[in-house]
């Protein structure tokens, strides 16, 4: 992979310098000024290290950089600095702001050193980047995926909830979004290790209740030994917990106390199953409101960003052959072989997996055909 | 877990008041000097940092700090420095030497702060190998657990695979064992797509019909297809592919390849899976190797010496282990089950043969709730 370079300062002279001695091993790019370099950041990157000269006029090098953090965090940043400015650039350094400084004058080598040192860094964190969304989730994914064949009441709207949730993580910066997102896929995994009839009991029974709250707590205590899995475990064991302290665990919780990924899954989830309910985004919205003590205010406000502005959008149902359905359409309603057993759950977002179910399923027992599905909304 | 950090200093007054601060939130060691961290950094390692104290006598803060760059680079490095100091300090940043440095006096709450930067900068580092290894056979060897509540059969069977099948990637030499340890946990998710009644009669060992038996011979093909698209488990994908490809090109899938050219996690995967089939009819681990030496024109024999020699030094324990009676409160994770468990109106609940996890006491003490767990269970004692 090539690694981009964007090097700022106000002084033409010092950037032609080091752009002719670096450009033959770099692949660097030059700009003069502030406002430039964030045009530049925003519409030709990624950039893998970003260095900026401290003093510039306009938009001065610490307000780029801090920019620079929030609009591409992946960038590595290191700052040019004269000696006066020590004290500063150091304490930038032990805040997190920026990798490395340098002292000018500073000579080419030092300068391409800490490039390299920087590009290492930008290399390690796409790494890890990588592993955990691209590697972990995809393994998550696919056995969540099976899962919903299993126990097709739990996890039949995982994946939806897991993109919503993802969505709102984001648009509030949420700092655990990929937590949130795995903590959607595994919410209900603590149901697995419950009997049937404690599943699929239709009548009240304080007993049969006492177990099912507790599966929260279950599911958690089930991973949260996992190396890094401790933040999902804790999204998961709060999932159901009211942002008034209402639901389990029955512990003093309460408010900001509760991860925000679990205020977060629990709204996303909660809006999710009434939608499918209801057929309707603003009847589930306005239920959410209806309640609205046992939700965080911030995140039904982000939800409502999220997927408000097509609340009043109807889903579309068709009617597809078996053989034409593609990963992604959503089942309109529960899908039952002839003999009546359940197969898969209403609100599902049919993965590859389930295809692959539905196809071996159909050459042994009786499926209905068409089957009728929502084709899921662009926006998402 | 928390994370371990070794603080220097040789003043032990800084030593009390920083790991009196610092204890609550990390797992903190202390050493009065530069060889006494070289020490601990030995027999209590890994730390996944180190601050130090610049100014020691003998060893000083930039020496210990290179030399631990040297020996552990996986440990971040953090200095504490005087303010004469400084400008070495920030050379040694910009060598790389050291992660960050603070001036003394230091404010107790930016040094936590610090450290905090650096353990995610531990995480970076070590991500790979961590993600990897921990977090995602972790993850991946719960969730098959928990499908072994559902088919104990095939998952059952593919928990103790992995560590069979990792074994014999260490001992050929392979570069990332890890794949084989995936591969056996997901070698049988394939079987979540098939109809019940198929698996059933599968398990059972009777017979099947012509359609029933298509379908069960491209189990590990679908598997093999749920996760070939994920980054990094190209390699997982393709050994869970040949499980049943056998060396001389018969077998699953029907294509053109044999012997070397299958992927070699296909060929382990081939010999560890059908030593797990045999097991139960032998009644020690060698004997079943034995058999399958026999069958020359299945297994990959290096692969299956490699095995050989895996099962040898593990000291071929004795397959029968005594039987112990036990309550379900005595139970623990690692115990083997002799006999199956039911409730009292009689429902199986965990089949004989299981390895106990930690879903499967959960599931049983939820049982034991509803309806009661019939005891006394039938319990060999396991590795743990």
């Amino acid at each position: 992979m090539a690694h981009k370079i964007l090097l700022v300062d106000d002084d033409q002279n010092i950037l032609f310098g080091y752009q002719r001695v670096l450009r033959k091993s770099l692949d660097i790019e030059v700009t003069q000024g502030g406002q430039e370099a964030l045009t530049l950041l925003m519409s030709q990157g990624p950039y893998s290290v970003l260095v900026a000269d401290m003093q510039m006029p306009g938009v001065s090098g610490l307000e780029l950089l801090a920019t620079a953090q929030t609009i591409c965090p992946d960038t590595i940043r290191i700052m040019l600095t004269g000696n006066t400015d020590q004290k500063t650039a150091s304490d930038a350094v032990n805040q997190g702001q920026v990798f490395r400084f340098l002292t000018k004058p500073c000579a080419p080598q030092d300068l391409e050193l800490a490039i390299r040192a920087g590009i290492r860094q930008y290399e390690l964190v796409c790494a890890e980047r990588e592993l955990l969304e691209g590697t972990l989730t995809g393994a998550i994914e696919v056995l969540a995926e099976l899962l919903a064949s299993v126990d097709p009441t739990a996890f039949s709207l995982g994946l939806t909830v897991r993109s919503r949730c993802g969505e709102v993580a984001r648009s509030m910066k949420c700092r655990d979004t990929w937590a949130t997102e795995v903590g959607a896929l595994l919410a209900p995994i603590g149901r697995i290790a419950l009997p049937r009839e404690v599943l699929s009991a239709t009548t009240f029974n304080p007993e049969t209740q006492a177990i099912l709250a507790r599966v929260p707590e279950l599911g958690a205590s089930m991973i949260q030994s996992i190396p890094r899995m401790d933040g999902v475990a804790e999204i998961i064991r709060y999932q159901a917990k009211g942002f008034d302290g209402s639901g389990v665990p029955e512990e003093g919780l309460s408010g900001e106390g509760i991860p925000l990924g679990a205020r977060i899954l629990k709204a996303v989830t909660d809006y999710t199953v009434l939608e499918t309910q209801r057929h309707s985004r603003k009847v589930a919205l306005e239920e959410l409101k209806r309640h609205a003590k046992a939700y965080d205010p911030a995140v039904i406000l982000a939800l409502d960003a999220c997927f408000g502005s097509s609340a009043g959008r109807q889903l579309v149902r068709h009617l597809m052959p078996l053989g034409e359905l593609e990963p992604g359409a959503i089942l309109a309603g529960d899908l039952h072989t002839g003999t009546g057993q359940l197969v898969l759950g209403q609100g599902l977002r049919l993965g590859k997996g389930h295809l692959e179910l539905l196809r071996n399923l159909s050459g042994f027992l009786k499926l209905p055909d068409p089957i009728s599905v929502f084709t899921s909304p662009p926006s998402e | 877990m928390k994370p371990r950090v070794l603080l220097v200093d040789d003043e032990s007054n800084v030593l009390e008041a920083f790991s009196r601060v610092l204890r609550g939130r990390f797992l903190v060691g202390t050493a009065e000097s530069g060889a006494q961290a070289l020490v601990m950094l030995e027999h209590q390692g890994p730390f996944a940092v180190i601050v130090s104290d610049m100014r020691m006598p003998g060893m000083d803060g930039v020496q210990l700090l290179s030399e631990v760059w040297e020996r552990y680079p996986d440990t971040v490095r953090i200095m504490l420095t005087g303010n004469a100091d400084q400008q070495t300090a920030a050379d040694a940043v910009n060598q790389g030497a050291i992660f960050r440095f603070l001036t003394k006096p230091c404010d107790h709450e930016l040094l936590a702060k610090t450290i905090h930067q650096a353990i995610r900068q531990h995480e970076l580092i070590t991500a790979e190998k961590n993600l990897l290894e921990n977090t995602l056979k972790g993850t991946l060897r719960m969730l098959v657990e928990l499908l072994s509540c559902l088919d104990p059969i095939s998952f059952g069977r593919a928990q103790t695979m992995a560590a069979h099948a990792e074994a014999v990637a260490i001992e050929m030499g392979m570069e990332n064992p890890w794949v084989l340890g995936v591969a056996s946990i997901l070698s049988q998710i394939g079987i979540l797509t098939v109809p019940d009644s198929v698996a059933t009669k599968l398990h059972a060992g009777t017979f099947l019909t012509s359609a029933e038996r298509d379908l069960a011979n491209r189990i590990p093909e679908i598997g093999s297809d749920l996760i070939r698209n994920i980054p990094r488990m190209e390699e997982v994908a393709e050994a869970v592919l040949y499980l049943n490809k056998n060396i001389n090109g018969t077998g699953f899938p029907v294509d053109d390849l044999k012997d070397q050219a299958i992927p070699v996690g296909g060929r382990i995967l081939r010999v560890v899976w059908d030593y797990e089939r045999m097991l139960p009819k032998f009644d020690n681990p060698l004997s079943a190797i034995h058999e399958m030496e026999a069958r020359t024109t299945w297994y990959d024999l290096e692969v299956l010496r490699a095995f050989k020699r895996c099962l040898q030094q593990q000291g071929a324990e004795p397959k029968p282990q005594p039987a112990i009676e036990m309550s379900l409160h005595q139970l623990r994770i690692g115990h083997i089950l002799l006999a199956g468990i039911n409730t009292m109106d009689g429902l199986l609940v965990v089949p004989a043969g299981t390895v106990i996890g930690l879903a499967h006491l959960q599931k049983l003490r939820n049982f034991d709730r509803l309806s009661g767990i019939r005891g006394p269970l039938l319990v060999s004692g396991g590795s743990t």
